[in-house]
């Protein structure tokens, strides 16, 4: 009989460098993408730990993420100074984003330009738009241009 | 001529393969780090020992690409594992090395951000791969 247990990485360090993922059904039940998404959101604040700010204006908000490609999906909910993340589109998130496996990546490479705005002028966020145009990627909650432009810097390694 | 998969011979083959690629030149012309991959042993399909491949890659540049045991390669800053058969997947492109770590097929341990700044990079070695000749030891007549 299997037991769920919901999944904490410690926190490190005397302050809190880093947001600490909880996996609520349990961390050995989260998908490969779910915990390297989470990995990469909380090691990007860990390098630019100005992100924060972002994070925190996000307190209370879900964003679904699904990868037909490989019939994988979650949800990332941010909590105070946690990231919730569940398997499975779960309640009804601010945004939700569908894309491949390959468009999600090329999402995690849109730079932050001038303003705090994401950069959908160079390479990187023109290949962003080309894939918003042609349909292979899917963005609900669009309209919550705070939101997404807030996501769309915790997900930045550019 | 085919080198052995994952020999020392195969390792220059393909060292040499990755210098002579002006795409990864250019991908990869920030990179600083050791990658290694764990090519974890599947005796069944004749690949009985479990073998790491170093890559000591720097600016554009295979520096050095060395075939190295288990605990040597699992040193590097940078480690995918998995097992023989996913990597001759991976090798022959019938599985992308990103979207096999996205779905648990590959095991990466190493700073995220900096691996999916070099994805680009990543595709184009495994590009180098395909033009090695290589034989595979599940494809050897017994």
């Amino acid at each position: 009989m299997h037991h769920a247990r919901a999944g904490r990485i410690p926190r490190r360090g005397p302050g809190i460098s880093a947001p600490q993922v909880v996996y609520p059904d349990g961390d050995e039940e989260a998908s490969a993408i779910a915990t390297m998404l989470a990995g990469l959101i909380t090691a990007n604040i860990e390098q630019h730990p100005e992100r924060w700010k972002d994070f925190h204006k996000l307190s209370g908000t879900s964003v679904s993420i699904e990868v037909p490609d490989i019939e994988e999906s979650l949800t990332l909910t941010f909590a105070g100074d946690d990231l919730v993340v569940r398997n499975g589109k779960q309640g009804r998130p601010a945004v939700s984003i569908k894309a491949d496996s390959d468009v999600v990546m090329a999402l995690n490479l849109v730079k932050t330009g001038p303003l705090g705005m994401p950069n959908y002028f160079d390479e990187a966020g023109r290949n962003v738009v080309k894939a918003l145009v042609s349909g292979k990627l899917k963005i609900g909650g669009m309209w919550r241009v705070d939101t997404l432009n807030r996501v769309t810097r915790l997900f930045s390694v550019a | 001529m085919a080198y052995k998969a994952f020999s020392d011979e195969w390792a220059q083959a393909y060292k040499d393969e990755i210098n002579n690629s002006a795409v990864y030149k250019q991908a990869a012309a920030n990179w600083e780090g050791v990658v290694a991959l764990i090519v974890e042993a599947e005796p069944e399909k004749n690949f009985p020992e479990t073998k790491g491949v170093w890559m000591d890659l720097w600016h554009g540049e295979a520096r050095d690409i060395k075939i190295v045991d288990e605990s040597q390669a699992d040193k590097a800053d940078f480690v995918i594992r998995g097992p023989y058969s996913r990597w001759k997947q991976v090798a022959q492109k019938e599985l992308d090395s990103t979207k096999a770590m996205m779905q648990g097929k590959l095991k990466l341990r190493g700073d995220l951000p900096t691996i999916v700044r070099y994805t680009k990079a990543s595709q184009e070695m495994t590009e180098c791969t395909t033009r090695v000749p290589v034989e595979y030891p599940d494809e050897v007549p017994a």
